[in-house]
């Protein structure tokens, strides 16, 4: 078989398998397509605005009429620390490639800077997510600690708290090593390939 | 203004749907896989229009469009996920075989499936290779300067013809 040869042997699987569309149908379609997409991307951007306001909200209260010092000071690290999570997620999003119009190794280039934030993003998650939130959590108890009910219910949740937080980690962790790692080696890989 | 991007891209999606689509299947297990993949990159294809500046030909850019998407799509293993595109007005008709002889047809069997065991990079050029594009349009679409391109072809090639001829 000569070179050239490849090219129209390509070519002729057109006559096996023929791309038909309708024209006016199409726009429609792809139209409530798109619009279901974007849908989609607002309701998810709505949910995490909404979470983010409704723990906001919740701790109001905690500032105002709780007598304790101390829970109003928590009360008030837990709002900061509710808008500093959602601004976290927000600061790995900006590293996702939008633009298709790259060039291949340019795209390639940005899924893997995208794919390192979002794995330095999980790894540190004990740190910034759990470590960050103990501390306010004790403030929380800290007026309290001599009433024996308010012991037993703070020791409760503080285990809870932590176990949540280690198995959060872990499963971090495991995404990582599961999702992550693999697909940051392929694209490496392909990057390699391409280069050589 | 739409009305006009429309007709853009209806007219640009006739001369090219078949290299598209053909792109797509390189990239796909079976023509259903394919077929899922193309309707996905129609949608990226339309929806990124508005960004067509018209820097070089619009089929080029297509390709640039359509190669990213079967990258993303590929490398996320989103079968079945994040692929909730579903366009009736597509549809892949699968002719009998009289226009092909029967060794034609056994070469480009042969030839499908050694492109398919080429790894992922060279999969993206040879794609482009195979659709009779030119080496600098190649380079443009891909990031690599066109001699790389053309040595990278010359490799790729040798190595379908020794899978070919190995086939057949």
């Amino acid at each position: 078989m000569i070179e050239d040869e490849l090219i129209k042997i390509w070519q002729s699987s057109s006559n096996q398998e023929r791309v038909k569309f309708e024209k006016s149908k199409l726009m429609l379609e792809l139209d409530s397509s798109l619009e279901r997409f974007q849908r989609w991307l607002k309701n998810m951007e709505r949910i995490n605005v909404i979470s983010g306001w409704v723990t906001v909200l919740g701790f109001i209260p905690g500032i105002i009429w709780v007598p304790s010092i101390s829970m109003k000071i928590a009360s008030a690290l837990t709002m900061v620390w509710a808008i500093y999570i959602g601004t976290r997620g927000k600061s790995v999003k900006k590293f996702k490639p939008k633009d298709l119009e790259d060039t291949y190794l340019q795209y390639l280039e940005k899924t893997k800077s995208y794919l390192l934030a979002q794995k330095r993003f999980l790894e540190t998650s004990l740190n910034w997510r759990v470590l960050t939130i103990l501390p306010i959590f004790l403030l929380f108890f800290a007026d309290i600690l001599d009433k024996p009910l308010a012991r037993y219910i703070g020791g409760i949740s503080f285990f809870a708290l932590v176990g949540t937080g280690i198995y959060e980690y872990y499963r971090s962790i495991r995404r990582v090593k599961n999702k992550i790692n693999p697909r940051i080696a392929k694209i490496d890989e392909l990057i390699e390939k391409l280069k050589e | 203004m739409k009305k006009e991007q429309e007709t853009i891209f209806l007219n640009a999606l006739e001369q090219n749907q078949e290299k598209l689509f053909r792109i797509c299947s390189i990239y796909s297990k079976d023509s259903e896989d394919a077929k899922d993949l193309f309707q996905e990159v129609l949608v990226h294809v339309w929806r990124s229009m508005s960004a067509f500046k018209g820097n070089s030909a619009i089929g080029t850019w297509m390709y640039r469009v359509a190669l990213n998407v079967c990258l993303r799509f590929k490398s996320k293993h989103t079968k079945n996920q994040n692929r909730f595109i579903r366009l009736d007005s597509i549809t892949v008709a699968n002719f009998s075989t009289i226009e092909n002889s029967e060794e034609e047809n056994k070469k480009l069997h042969s030839l499908r499936k050694c492109v398919k065991e080429l790894n992922e990079g060279d999969k993206a050029i040879v794609a482009l290779y195979l659709e009779g594009i030119a080496y600098k349009e190649i380079s443009n679409i891909l990031g690599l300067s066109e001699n790389h391109v053309a040595v990278k072809i010359k490799r790729i090639k040798l190595k379908l013809l020794n899978c070919i001829n190995r086939r057949l």
